[in-house]
């Protein structure tokens, strides 16, 4: 028996999209509401642990030094080296530092929500139709992207087109020239295919659309509310 | 007689902004349960019928239409698009981008969820649909882990479990290794037995020998001629090659055909590339192991093996575009590090978008070159070789998949690296411009170039190469000369994936 088709499993836990659209919200307010450095890793760490569990480890691993590295720039370094220019690159890092909470938002949708899951969590949400396609298309896109990016960039090597920091300080709108050119028209050509096999694949058939995956909430989801919740408003009221 | 499945009365259509008729006059009947196969020339107009049968004309692609199109009683122009689809399903050329989803199983339930069928219904399809095409193994997993030809099986899948009496195939082999391009036959025939009918566009039409009921030869935008199979057969070389189809029968295909005229008597076994021992691992997965290889001066040698046999790796490794573990690579006699290794050789990868940069064809020449290394007459010289000279200012985007293609080859040919690599020089393409990029290859071997070839169309190979070599799982298992003795060794490539 292949018995049913639903969630698949890669971390410890599965969660319900629509929680995870929830967690977005609550990185905004995060976002508008503390200040210091302790409380801004104290979320990034609670994200962490979100994401291991969700099964995303290689990129967690990576946020968190990322994050480690740039709060020493902040923190640490002007002290060892007192410097205004220090300083001031120390602040710029920590602007870096208060972005990371979306990064990981986006990376964590990106890898664990489908985007048929994230249509029928959305249409659940009663959000306008309009929207919903556009969003789900833009988050089927961005991977992609990646890929291609990383196979024109073979290409330049191979043309003797040098991608480095040094030639893009020397020509930036020529590298990015270079860039751009075959990333959209490749782009193109598979926006194109993509919406022209959605199209024949009835995306606009004017009925309520089901889901192969029940979307409902169980008591993982209702702990990770419960989470959000609390690791939220304690960085807050730690701030 | 069955039932009247598809009928074009008098259609007539033109894409918006183009001058030319996509379809002229087009008077069609196809009968439910028939096999068509639609060949001809690129621009002929095949796609451009297949979307007048699935409603992306004049539903996606605007343009202006006269004359009718019915699918059953449906009057696809006067219809929304949706009543089609559920009659018509379409399998596009790339399996990369049809897929919505990141899932396999989700994407088969795709087309499903937007009708609107229930939970139960669409599991009880997937099981189905999976027994039937053979893919249980393939649900539940990633997109991104499936190589073409599952990802095509997939996209076959998706279509099928929306049950459309009518499939369309757009070029369905262009991106398939040989063995998958049997199993798709073997696909196709389920779905032929089944009392589909199905409409089939293809260059490369070796492997539907057997299976088609009737063959439109288009030309402009008409259906030159509706023929049975074995007038197509009987067909001799000359008149194929006149209306630019390929061959039906690999096995009629002579070995290097045009090779005389080529051979360069001067070449001695000089070693140009050597490759010793080499070994790649990636993600703890062995992709090369045991790899030696050599390439002589002035020849073209082809490597042929399934998808996912490390072929693309081993040429992006000695063209130094990934790091090897172990191993030593020689370029003329001298062990060169992999940085260095670019500067002696050229890579034409699969796709041409990705590789053309530059904002007309005659900077896409220069471009990367120094200055002091080539005079501008020579510039205008490659482009009168490779045909392209009427487009020396042209945008390299506007042209047409052949000219693109020609246009990397020409900027290989430009280069004055003593090995060349191309990969998959020839999918997509047509007789024509199949032939063209052959008979550049020889150009360039005759003037003492080594070329190396990725290829996964036997009919390019037997005409172009002389020397194969196969490889399987990181693997070389086998190495010789290509000629009319050798040629079932190859041949018999074919035949594996036959189920």
């Amino acid at each position: 028996m292949i018995g049913n088709f639903q969630r698949q499993k890669s971390g410890l836990i599965t969660l319900d999209p629509r929680i995870k659209l929830f967690h977005v919200v609550v990185t905004g307010i995060i976002f508008f509401n503390i200040e210091s450095w302790k409380s801004m890793f104290g979320y990034i760490l609670s994200m962490v642990l979100v994401m291991m569990a969700l099964g995303v480890i290689g990129p967690a691993i990576k946020y968190m030094l990322l994050s480690l590295g740039l709060l020493f720039c902040y923190v640490v370094l002007p002290h060892i080296i007192d410097s205004q220019v220090i300083g001031s690159i120390g602040t710029l890092m920590f602007i870096l530092v208060r972005f990371m909470p979306f990064c990981m938002m986006g990376t964590i949708i990106i890898r664990t929500v489908d985007v048929t899951e994230l249509i029928g969590a959305l249409n659940k949400l009663r959000f306008p139709r309009v929207l919903i396609v556009p969003f789900a298309v833009t988050v089927r896109f961005i991977p992609t992207i990646f890929i291609e990016l990383k196979i024109i960039r073979d290409s330049m090597a191979i043309r003797n087109i040098q991608l480095s920091f040094y030639g893009f300080i020397r020509k930036p709108f020529r590298t990015i020239e270079y860039l751009l050119v075959p990333l959209l028209s490749r782009s193109g050509k598979i926006a194109e295919e993509l919406a022209a096999s959605a199209m024949t694949r009835a995306i606009d058939y004017p009925c309520k659309k089901t889901n192969l995956n029940k979307l409902y909430l169980r008591f993982i989801d209702y702990v990770y509310i419960l989470y959000i919740i609390i690791t939220g408003g304690m960085v807050i009221i730690w701030d | 007689m069955g039932l009247t499945a598809i009928a074009l009365n008098e259609f007539c259509y033109r894409y918006n902004n183009i001058k030319k008729l996509g379809l002229d006059t087009i008077n069609l009947k196809i009968n439910e349960g028939e096999c068509i196969l639609v060949t001809g020339r690129s621009g002929c107009g095949k796609t451009t019928l297949t979307r007048a049968i699935n409603a992306l004309i004049p539903h996606f692609y605007e343009g202006q239409i006269s004359g009718k199109a019915y699918v059953y009683d449906i009057d696809v122009g006067n219809e929304p698009i949706h009543n089609v689809s559920k009659k018509v399903g379409s399998v596009f050329q790339d399996p990369r981008s049809q897929f919505f989803t990141t899932n396999t199983t989700s994407e088969i339930a795709f087309g499903m969820e937007n009708l609107g069928y229930d939970r139960e219904h669409m599991n009880e399809s997937i099981k189905i649909v999976s027994e039937y095409l053979g893919i249980e193994d393939l649900l539940n997993r990633s997109v991104h882990e499936l190589s073409s030809g599952e990802k095509q099986k997939i996209a076959i899948a998706s279509i099928y479990a929306m049950n459309p009496s009518i499939i369309v195939f757009d070029e369905p082999s262009a991106n398939l290794d040989i063995e998958s391009i049997v199993k798709l036959r073997g696909v196709m025939k389920v779905l032929k037995e089944k009392g589909h009918t199905i409409i089939i566009v293809e260059h490369r039409i070796h492997y539907l020998l057997g299976l088609v009921d009737r063959i439109l030869y288009m030309d402009k935008g008409k259906i030159i001629e509706d023929m049975s199979e074995e007038q197509l057969v009987n067909m001799k070389d000359t008149v194929l090659r006149k209306k630019g189809i390929r061959t039906f029968d690999l096995k009629n295909v002579p070995v290097n055909v045009n090779y005389s005229q080529y051979t360069n008597k001067k070449t001695t076994g000089e070693k140009v590339l050597e490759v010793k021992n080499l070994k790649l691992v990636k993600d703890k997965k062995i992709i090369l192991e045991d790899i030696n290889l050599d390439v002589y001066k002035g020849e073209i040698l082809g490597i042929v093996g399934p998808c996912g046999s490390g072929k693309t790796t081993l040429v992006k490794t000695i063209c130094g575009l990934m790091k090897e573990q172990s191993g030593h690579i020689y370029i003329n006699g001298e062990q060169i590090k992999r940085k260095k290794r670019m500067e002696y050789t050229y890579f034409v990868m699969q796709d041409s978008d990705y590789q053309l940069f530059a904002d007309t064809v005659y900077n896409e020449l220069i471009l990367g070159n120094k200055k002091e290394n080539y005079e501008n007459h020579l510039i205008d010289d490659v482009l009168k070789e490779f045909d392209l000279s009427h487009y020396r200012d042209r945008h390299p985007s506007t042209l047409s998949g052949g000219e693109k293609q020609r246009l990397t080859i020409a900027i290989a040919g430009f280069k004055n690296h003593s090995i060349q690599f191309f990969d998959e020089p020839t999918s997509g393409l047509d007789r024509d411009n199949m032939e063209r990029v052959s008979d550049n290859l020889l150009e360039s071997k005759k003037q003492g170039k080594s070329i190396v070839v990725i290829s996964h169309d036997y009919e390019f190979i037997l005409k172009t190469c002389n020397r194969i070599i196969q490889l399987e799982q990181g693997k070389v298992v086998d190495s010789y000369q290509l000629s009319e003795k050798t040629k079932s060794k190859l041949l018999k490539q074919v035949k594996k994936g036959d189920v």
